[in-house]
């Protein structure tokens, strides 16, 4: 009996390490240069988080929200941060279908320019709905890299997007935690 | 018993006392309610029957003085006046008959945001006009009332999209355009829709046999005083004038009905305030059922109930929904219907312009204004012409409303197109 | 025969007569009940309160002066406001406002509690909503009641509205949000009673030089930004931070920014017109939704519902809501983890500015076992 609890216990081990393998072969290191420029697309206050974790990770970071193309000289990777806040496209004096031609316009010259892209969505399942889901739609397959908060992923919606593109996903629980994703990022 | 319950019961209980027993409205919604707050096992709740009714304190206050300064216009000879000077400028003229006598009656709702203040001023002024220019009498209600509907949505001052825009955080700016898209085209289709088949050209002579006294070479210009008085003191209010005094709807007709004390044909001003408090105490009397009834829905969890059931209609019904339920809940009043389903469905449409569909949405809900047993627009409409039954009046708005109506659930449907010209 | 009708209409005439001065005497007790003051128990900390009139002198003698409660550290430090019962029908901000009030000891810094912001909200109810008069706490020793106001300021002290209001920052309103306390600022000197507060709030936040100013609120489950930071351009890293923060200690909060063409709200126009960082935080409220079932006191306290957990169902809400609802002692619990988190990030983004409270109340114990336990017994 006791040897095949051993036995279960070890081939668990074995399963829980080949799974944890698996997920770190997601892992994405140094691919993304400096210096960067993080925008929102939707305008959410996620692109505040994305800028302090910037800092912390002692990455050279301008944060501009609403972005245009004309910012994106001298930049080596373009961030944008997903999520629509309709409080935050009133701040901006925007409204989605102006945000959306602004990013695509950017995301256009981005491509020109061989600026990659990192898309972050850091606010969870509440950042969700169908207006931040046409944004993921559009925009998630020109990234090179995305990290998104686990809860924001309860569909499936990134992993399915992400494999199709074959763009590497990490997921991570909480936005603090995309901390070191990101700091392992760039070179 | 259950929330849905106590709606029938209370639904039941109204439709017994005011159909079997022929009790007045106001007085079998009031039992209504009181047997609602039994049933729901709140006792007879009294604090809420009369918190309810104060829900419609400033409506009655506004109701009251309004019918008070047209009591003074048709006393003081103003009324007949400005009837006289209409038949003169268009008695040829069908037309522009129509449309101007429409957008005088939209103009007062343009600038207070309210349908009974425009129904009970201008669209009292022009009646006798379009009556004696061949429209039928419940006709003429029904233009008076689907003018002041379209006057209540009418920029520059829409209360129903304001309330709306308060509950979702949008600011009441740039809405002009969208509103007089759905407006201009419903102003011109109603007018001639109702007014164009009856009213007939007349040569002068008929004309003259027709036209009541003018009483301008007696009075001269003072006879329009009590109406300049209301129209400049409610611009002020609307517009936001430095220095121009805040003083509510309610104190500037009655300051319009002082000042006609002294302009025109002298009357006796407590027999005229007398008068006008009894001929507005049936809708008054309604007003304060309605406030109690709806108060003990609340407080049994009928409105919740009611709320969630056309909320969660299926998507495809949505539009329906929006369609049946907004003017249905106008029952309660239109601004009600803006804040208490407008709101939500604003937000179940989030992905579209939402000053596109709060103005559709308002032009919705304003049709609450014909909704029984409030009907504020109907019912007033129906007292400026003199008919008893206001449902004579309601007949003849039916289509009209179909065209606001179908107006709003295109606008609503078009919002991604028309999002791009805005 | 005319002697008859005669006799016949005074008799209708006094019957009438007689019920309606029943009904105003016996209803309008109850409605007097609403002007009895809540019972803040003034904590140990306190140094002095002070009326909101000391700021603005105008507003003396008015139902629109409130209390302030004022904690004074040792050292110097940074200056903090926080606002309660702007709203009076978000109870989570009142009693938010007074567990601190009852429970902080200030060592640096100083702070401003104003828990009924607008103080005449507190003495009438919305018609037409049904809702209680007031509500129960369970503290170890006994209920303590509080009032459940309205979202505006009584007509009765503040009327009548006008037809549209344009606010002191020049958007326009319809005319009820004239007694919404929170579209009246920045305030008038010679405005209406609310916009008289409001100027009395933004003086003392200029006059004290507050460092960081929170307004509490509540919002129906159905409003888009619920549980949420809402915070001035001047504080966005302070409050990526909190957020960050809260995230680590196990609470959800939705960060936004505030709308620079939505007039007249605390978060815009303190940020605008003062150099305070303006912050307002969202709990959600099922009690003054429009989709709640039978309003009651339980509503308030255990925030069940299950009009709003159909609405959850069907995607029709901005937070989650289960059977469990989201009771108060949740939404206070937020309330007071997210002010603690502020006050812990402040220092890293104002250098010297830093506020130490001892006593702080623990959110997650509010949340297991109700805010009764950081209130005083009843007296």
């Amino acid at each position: 009996m006791k040897k095949i609890i051993l036995s279960i216990f070890i081939l668990h081990f074995f399963i829980v390490s080949a799974l944890l393998g698996q997920e770190k072969k997601d892992e994405v290191i140094n691919i993304f240069e400096q210096p960067i420029l993080i925008t929102s697309a939707g305008q959410s206050a996620e692109v505040q988080i994305a800028s302090v974790l910037a800092k912390r990770a002692g990455l050279s970071a301008a944060l501009s929200k609403a972005a245009f193309a004309n910012e994106l000289k001298g930049i080596r990777t373009l961030v944008i941060v997903l999520g629509v806040s309709l409080k935050g496209l009133g701040a901006a004096g925007l409204d989605i279908s102006q945000e959306t031609n602004r990013v695509q316009i950017l995301v256009d010259d981005a491509q020109r320019k061989n600026i990659p892209i990192l898309c972050l969505h850091l606010g969870g399942e509440t950042r969700r709905g169908q207006l931040t889901d046409d944004l993921i739609n559009t925009f998630l397959p020109f990234s090179k890299m995305a990290i998104v908060v686990e809860s924001g992923n309860k569909d499936g919606l990134f992993t399915s997007i992400c494999k199709e593109n074959h763009i590497p996903l990490i997921v991570v629980e909480r936005a603090v935690d995309a901390l070191q994703p990101l700091k392992k990022a760039f070179k | 018993m259950s929330e849905v319950l106590i709606v029938i019961f209370m639904v039941f209980v109204f439709a017994l006392l005011a159909m079997v027993l022929k009790l007045p409205i106001g007085v079998s919604l009031a039992f209504s309610a009181v047997a609602g707050a039994i049933a729901g096992g709140e006792g007879i709740a009294l604090r809420h029957l009369v918190e309810g009714s104060f829900g419609y304190f400033d409506t009655i206050l506004i109701i009251v003085s309004a019918m008070i300064f047209m009591r003074v216009l048709l006393v003081t000879g103003t009324l007949d006046t400005i009837t006289a000077i209409l038949l003169k400028t268009f008695y040829k003229r069908k037309f522009s008959l129509l449309l101007t006598v429409m957008v005088l009656i939209m103009f007062p709702g343009m600038i207070t945001g309210s349908s009974t203040t425009a129904v009970l001023t201008t669209g009292a002024l022009v009646a006798p006009v379009l009556m004696k220019m061949g429209l039928p009498k419940v006709k003429t209600a029904a233009f008076i009332a689907m003018g002041g509907i379209l006057g209540m949505i009418a920029p520059p001052v829409n209360i129903l999209v304001m309330i709306m825009g308060g509950g979702v955080d949008m600011p009441y700016v740039g809405l002009t355009l969208p509103l007089l898209i759905i407006v201009i085209p419903l102003a011109i289709i109603i007018s001639l829709w109702i007014g164009y088949r009856d009213i007939k050209i007349i040569d002068y002579t008929q004309m003259q046999l027709i036209l009541p006294k003018s009483y301008t070479k007696k009075y001269g210009f003072a006879l329009f005083l009590p109406l300049f008085t209301v129209f400049i003191l409610m611009l002020g209010e609307s517009l936001s004038i430095p220095l121009m005094p805040k003083l509510g709807i309610p104190a500037i007709f009655l300051l319009g009905s002082l000042v006609g004390l002294f302009c025109g044909r002298p009357f006796n001003f407590f027999k005229v305030t007398q008068e006008a408090a009894k001929e507005a105490m049936p809708i008054l009397s309604i007003l304060v059922g309605v406030g109690m009834f709806i108060q003990i829905m609340t407080l049994t969890g009928g409105r919740g109930w009611l709320v969630m059931s056309f909320l969660s209609l299926p998507p495809v019904f949505l539009y329906l929904g929006i369609a049946m339920s907004m003017p249905l809940f106008g029952a309660v009043s239109a601004f009600g219907s803006a804040s208490i389903l407008g709101v939500p469905f604003i937000l179940a449409l989030i992905n579209k312009n939402a000053i596109i569909t709060s103005s559709a949405l308002s032009a919705i809900a304003g049709l609450g204004d014909l909704m029984p047993p409030t009907a504020l627009a109907g019912i007033f409409a129906a007292q400026v012409v003199k008919e008893k039954n206001y449902f004579k009046v309601l007949r003849y708005c039916l289509i009209p409303a179909l065209f606001e109506l179908s107006m709003g659930i295109i606008i609503l449907l078009l919002a991604p197109i028309l999002d791009k010209f805005i | 025969m005319s002697f008859i009708t005669i006799k016949k209409e005074t008799i209708k005439g006094s019957i009438l007569f007689l019920s309606i001065i029943l009904i105003s005497f016996f209803s309008g007790k109850q409605f007097l009940q609403m002007h009895k003051k809540d019972i803040i128990i003034q904590g140990p900390g306190i140094s002095s309160k002070v009326k909101l009139s000391v700021y603005f002198p105008l507003l003396k003698g008015t139902p629109g002066d409130t209390d302030v409660y004022v904690f004074k550290g040792k050292e110097e430090g940074g200056n903090l406001l926080i606002l309660g019962g702007t709203h009076p029908n978000e109870p989570a901000g009142f009693l938010t406002a007074i567990i601190l009030i009852e429970n902080i000891h200030v060592d640096k810094g100083k702070v401003f509690i104003i828990p009924q912001a607008n103080h005449s909200g507190f003495t009438h109810n919305d018609p037409h909503e049904g809702n209680p008069q007031r509500f129960p706490i369970q503290t170890p020793e006994g209920i303590r009641w509080f009032r459940y106001g309205s979202r505006l300021t009584n007509p009765v002290h503040q009327w009548p509205d006008p037809v549209l209001y344009v606010n002191p920052s020049g958007q326009k309103l319809s005319g009820a949000e004239s007694r919404n306390l929170n579209r009246c600022y920045p305030g008038k000197a010679k405005g209406n009673l609310t916009e008289r507060i409001a100027f009395g709030i933004t003086n003392l936040i200029k006059k004290e030089q507050i460092d960081l100013a929170i307004d509490l609120h509540e919002a129906a489950p159905e409003y888009p930004v619920i549980n949420a930071i809402v915070f001035h351009e001047n504080s966005a890293e302070l409050a990526a931070l909190v957020y960050m923060e809260l995230q680590m200690e196990g609470f959800e909060f939705r960060l936004e920014a505030s709308p620079k063409n939505l007039r007249g709200l605390s978060h815009r126009e303190w940020g605008d017109t003062t150099k305070v960082k303006a912050i307002l935080l969202e709990s959600a409220n099922a009690s003054h939704g429009r989709l709640k079932g039978k309003p009651s006191v339980a509503l308030i306290i255990d925030g069940k519902d299950k009009n709003y957990v159909k609405a959850s169902r069907i995607g029709r809400l901005f937070v989650p809501f289960d059977e469990k609802g989201i009771p108060l002692k949740v939404r206070v619990g937020r309330h007071v983890a997210a002010i603690k988190a502020f006050l812990s990030n402040l220092q890293e983004v104002e250098l010297g500015k830093g506020i130490d409270i001892t006593n702080f109340p623990s959110a997650r114990e509010i949340i297991e076992h109700g805010t009764g336990i950081y209130l005083e017994p009843p007296k």
